[in-house]
């Protein structure tokens, strides 16, 4: 069963909703290692242990957690061909009832997705593909399937990202859409010399017109999926792309909302990959690419509550201090004593007041206080406040 | 009761944002091209590029001006610099750094030594980064090759360019396990503060620089600089606003042989606008002009003559031999880029043949030359 979550019946007719295309293969049957190996290319790939979790977590986020009143959640089609090692650390993985991300299914998937997303300008569609891959440019890639290699064509067993979003172009097509491709950069030899292995998975071309959509493709650019996830628990760019919808992408629309852009959510997958592969002392860069118009992806039905850390200064003066953090609609620092070690607290995002009120002989300050995440996902600089 | 203004210093114009008490955004764009407001409290927030904003409160008053002082925080800022002045060179001596360079450009698709390039010594610092200054006087786009022992080679295209107003730009290095990371920078006035934001990845900030006005001055008169309106193209392409873009991606490319660029911009324009046999022949024409400087010039430009290669349209379907042979042609570059930096960036011994030259370069050859000899 492809498809896994289906609200369309909740919502009245009309409703713009959102339909979301999910793939992960971690399982790859025909190449060397795998159940049923073929004696065709296979690139010298090998099983792999990260994909599927990290596409099945981003479907669970997007069942429960996602929130866009424009647009709220319509279907979410997935297919998974997962390892052994990821049903085993997740029993939810292991039991869900999907169809495996076999080429005819896919494709069948594929068109499916493409027609629940026609009708309506004002829908919304994601796409996300995880498995083996070759990115060729900053734009475009192919996404290996399980049965990848069954026969000499093996790249007819693909989806071909950029021909996909292509074909995703129309007048009467969902005109937010969000592709993320969370696929390892291999080169094979064979892709270098470009011989005919056959084409990817595509949607056919028919829009000839202006293509004003926002479709960005979000492309997690590691050079080695291995290497970069946490086996049996997704991936970095899986993890980030999570984080970054829960805070770390969060800015304000021109309305004073709490949303991720299209934008914001591009400077945070950059900031959080890069970040979480240090960590591991690796080097990953994301490449945000595609039509990258402005376009809301998540509304945050309150603020996101984000660290931070404030410092006042000189100690002396820390010790003779009281502090409070308001905004217009809150209090998050109610006349709290400073102390020599920074103040740190989590709070609602949002623009704030910043009163510090000092005794003799130092003088009382107010200023403004910005608290948002930072994009990298790293703790929050403490905000230095010098007492005269 | 009438409006009052926002008057920013900030020592250089910064994309920010006004919003009232509620954070609704009442004013947008450069410091200092903001319009009148209506009188009232604001928040004024300024973006650097990473990942820094600066925030200030103000009280606008009806036919009043309220001043914002960013400037001390603007300059605080920016990265650190220890000037190459002798003693103040605190890290490593110029003849302690690992690389050696050369210029070179490409030529019928060959690698050609470019000699009027040189360069300086801007700094270092304690994480082993050096920056460089390099001034190049030639009249092509002209890659800069650094080596250290051991390692693959890594070209970079240089933004700057001999016959423009702009012929300086910065090369920031470090090092990594696979050897030098090498970005190039662009120093003119009119491309730098875009093209940093554009780098971070900050393409809404990046694009508020981008005025209607702005590519049309910067192809015109004393103004002229190609290579900061291709920078302006590929923003705003990035940011989806064809609109914006008028018909100057076309006089880019037409004005403009020697820049890549500019066929590459008005291609992918052509393109979203559905015009993609007109595109496909924009695009076609780099077989001439060889390869664009930025690597989302050389991205877009793959990209599509291989969708357009595969194409069963008419009128392109006559040319898909030529747009093959070409997205081959610019893919044997690709498959060695580095998509994360700003210009066209990627690891070989010899730029016109990355395939077969994934060796370390002997650096004891002619034509190596030490930061001591730029």
């Amino acid at each position: 069963m492809t498809l896994w979550e289906d609200r369309t019946n909740q919502w009245p007719k009309g409703t713009p909703l959102t339909h979301a295309l999910i793939i992960g293969t971690s399982a790859y049957r025909h190449i060397s290692d795998g159940p049923e190996p073929k004696q065709n290319i296979d690139f010298g790939l090998s099983q792999v242990t990260t994909p599927c979790a990290g596409a099945f977590a981003f479907a669970k986020w997007l069942r429960d957690e996602y929130h866009n009143p424009e647009s709220p959640l319509g279907t979410i089609r997935l297919l998974l061909s997962p390892s052994v090692v990821e049903t085993s650390n997740d029993p939810e993985l292991a039991a869900a009832q999907v169809d495996r991300a076999l080429t005819a299914r896919v494709r069948q998937a594929l068109f499916e997705w493409h027609d629940a997303c026609d009708g309506n300008r004002d829908y919304m569609a994601m796409l996300y593909l995880s498995g083996h891959g070759v990115q060729r440019t900053k734009l475009d890639g192919n996404v290996l399937l399980e049965d990848f290699g069954v026969d000499p064509m093996v790249v007819d067993g693909s989806v071909d990202v950029f021909a996909v979003q292509q074909g995703m172009a129309g007048d009467t097509i969902a005109q937010r859409q969000f592709y993320f491709i969370d696929a390892c950069r291999t080169q094979p030899d064979e892709f270098r010399n470009w011989k005919n292995l056959g084409q990817g998975l595509a949607l056919p071309e028919t829009f000839g017109g202006a293509d004003e959509r926002c479709a960005p493709i979000y492309f997690a650019a590691s050079p080695d999926a291995q290497a970069f996830g946490r086996p049996g628990d997704g991936t970095l760019f899986a993890a980030a792309l999570i984080e970054s919808l829960r805070k770390l992408a969060a800015s304000l629309d021109d309305d004073g909302r709490f949303v991720v852009s299209s934008h914001s959510l591009g400077e945070a997958l950059e900031k959080r990959v890069a970040s979480l592969a240090a960590a591991h002392s690796e080097v990953q860069s994301p490449a945000p690419s595609g039509l990258m118009r402005y376009g809301v992806v998540h509304v945050y039905a309150k603020p996101p509550e984000v660290p931070i850390s404030i410092l006042v200064d000189p100690a002396q003066a820390a010790g003779v201090s009281r502090l409070t953090l308001r905004s217009y609609a809150s209090i998050a620092i109610d006349n709290e004593p400073a102390n020599p070690n920074p103040v740190e607290r989590t709070v609602p995002m949002g623009f704030y007041t910043l009163q510090i009120d000092a005794s003799a002989p130092f003088v009382s300050q107010e200023l403004p206080f910005n608290a948002r995440p930072r994009r990298d996902g790293s703790p929050p600089e403490p905000q230095r406040v010098v007492l005269q | 009761m009438s409006e009052g203004r926002i008057r920013i210093s900030a020592g250089e114009a910064l994309p920010v944002e006004v919003r009232d008490r509620n954070m609704k955004l009442v004013a947008g764009g450069l410091s200092d091209a903001l319009p009148s407001i209506e009188p009232g409290e604001y928040f004024v927030a300024a973006t650097l590029p990473g990942d820094e904003t600066l925030l200030r409160q103000v009280v606008v008053e009806s036919g009043g001006e309220a001043e914002v002082d960013f400037s001390i925080a603007v300059e605080r800022a920016k990265p650190p610099v220890v000037h190459s002045a002798g003693p103040l060179f605190d890290f490593l001596l110029p003849a302690e750094l690992p690389w050696k360079f050369r210029f070179v450009t490409l030529d019928d698709w060959h690698a050609i030594e470019a000699n009027d390039v040189d360069f300086e010594l801007e700094s270092t610092d304690g994480s082993g980064t050096a920056t460089l200054i390099v001034h190049n006087r030639d009249t092509r786009v002209v890659f800069a090759v650094v080596g250290a022992p051991h390692s693959v080679p890594v070209h970079v295209a240089l933004p700057a360019v001999g016959f423009m107003d702009s012929q300086v730009c910065r090369l920031v290095i470090t090092t990594n396990k696979w050897g030098p990371v090498v970005r190039a920078i662009p120093l003119s006035e009119a491309t730098e503060s875009p093209a940093r934001y554009f780098a971070s990845g900050d393409i809404v900030s990046a694009a508020k620089y981008i005025t209607p006005e702005y590519a049309g001055q910067l192809l015109a008169g004393k103004m002229m600089d190609p290579l900061a309106a291709a920078v302006g193209g590929y923003v705003l392409l990035a940011y989806g606003d064809l609109d914006r873009m008028h018909d100057w991606p076309g006089n880019l490319a037409d004005w403009f042989g020697w820049l890549p660029d500019g066929t590459a911009i008005e291609g992918e324009r052509l393109a979203r606008l559905g015009h993609h046999a007109e595109a496909l022949d924009r695009f076609l024409e780099l077989g001439q002009r060889g390869l664009p400087i930025f690597t989302d010039g050389l991205s877009l430009a793959a990209s599509r003559l291989r969708h357009y290669a595969g194409s069963g349209q008419k009128r392109i379907h006559a040319k898909h031999t030529a747009a093959r042979a070409l997205a081959q042609r610019l893919e044997s570059w690709l498959v060695y880029a580095d998509f994360g930096a700003f210009t066209v960036t990627l690891r070989a011994a010899d730029l016109g043949d990355p395939e077969e030259s994934q060796v370390p370069a002997n650096l004891e050859q002619p034509g190596w030359r030490s930061v001591q000899e730029g």
